[in-house]
């Protein structure tokens, strides 16, 4: 085993680039893998092997495994977070969310829509957007060695966590959902013609779907956040 | 020598096998201990095996560790609860299909393999 030169290095990242991946977690496999590999071999071995190398990981092999990676990571991060709702809707969780609903009910009964909104939902949603920002800094601060050496300026290319944004996408969908339910009936110029009892149901259950969601997302990076780049 | 077909059939088996009796390995890892293993019979191709690690991850049986090696991120797996436990019923159901396969090539051979 050597340390490789850094001309060697430069070689290896030049190789690496033009397979033009942009998923860190898939980037760091190759390049941990490439280096292993060659600092089994003199330096007198260094270009056939590299050559070597690049014959099993192509282009198209590189594209496909990282699609196939972050298909993997969402369809992990789903069943993941599906798994923990499931669980808020069995014993002995159900006993926390029902109480948590009972709360977000007596609220709701007690206070105007207005009111409502603004002191469970805006606030939630703050709390999402922080944490969602958390997150993407996080997985930046951990790849920053590796950000480094490819960043954009040698790639080209904007480098990303699957697994950070598999879970920003499933911390973003009660947003998502909230703004559709609040500003498609106004795009639309539609007048439901809802009553104050069926809007604060309808807050109500806006203000439990979000906070189920993301307390089921942050549960999932706090289990991933253990394993994965985040 | 070795067979790419039956190496690839029985590639989640090898792994989940590896990774029992070495606790965490990274990619690499994997394709040096088989080569040892097997005195270079059989290599696994990266083709091979980085998809198999990730599925198997996806799957739950195996976890991931990250560790920074020199300038680089080295990603380590290991087996999970799940992956333990399925370890014993793919090597069974190695066993049961070599059995089968001795059968079939030696019919007047009991086969006894103990895995």
């Amino acid at each position: 085993m050597r340390k490789l030169t850094e001309q060697e290095l430069k070689l290896v990242q030049t190789a690496i680039i033009a397979k033009e991946i942009s998923v860190l977690e898939v980037l760091a496999e190759i390049y941990d893998h490439y280096i292993s590999h060659l600092e089994g071999f003199p330096e007198a071995e260094f270009k056939n092997e590299l050559a070597n190398l690049e014959s099993k990981w192509t282009y198209p092999y590189c594209r496909t495994l990282q699609d196939e990676f972050s298909k993997n990571v969402n369809k992990s991060i789903r069943s993941l977070q599906w798994k923990l709702i499931k669980s808020y809707f069995t014993w002995p969780k159900i006993l926390s969310t029902a109480i948590f609903f009972g709360v977000l009910f007596s609220l709701g009964q007690l206070l105007t829509p207005k009111v409502f909104s603004f002191s469970t939902i805006i606030p939630l949603i703050i709390i999402i957007q922080v944490f969602n920002f958390y997150l993407i800094f996080s997985a930046r601060k951990k790849y920053k060695g590796l950000r480094t050496i490819f960043n954009f300026k040698s790639t080209g290319l904007w480098l990303n966590s699957a697994e950070s944004n598999s879970l920003s996408v499933a911390i973003g969908t009660p947003i998502s959902v909230f703004n559709l339910l609040i500003f498609a009936p106004r795009i639309f110029d539609l007048n439901l013609g809802i009553s104050n009892q069926t809007l604060f149901l309808i807050l109500v259950f806006i203000a439990f779907f979000i906070s189920v969601i993301s307390f089921s997302a942050y549960e999932a990076w706090k289990i991933k956040s253990k394993t994965a780049l985040l | 020598m070795s067979s790419n077909a039956l190496v690839k059939g029985s590639l989640q088996t090898i792994i989940l096998k590896l990774l029992e009796e070495n606790e965490k390995m990274y990619g690499y890892e994997i394709t040096q201990k088989v080569k040892e293993l097997t005195a270079g019979e059989i290599k696994i191709t990266e083709g091979a095996l980085y998809p198999a690690l990730h599925k198997l991850e996806a799957e739950g049986l195996l976890t991931t560790e990250i560790q920074q090696v020199d300038n680089r991120v080295r990603k380590y797996y290991s087996l999970t609860k799940d992956g333990q436990k399925e370890v014993s019923s793919k090597l069974a159901e190695l066993q049961a299909f070599v059995e089968n396969m001795q059968r079939i090539i030696n019919p007047g051979l009991k086969p006894d393999l103990g895995f």
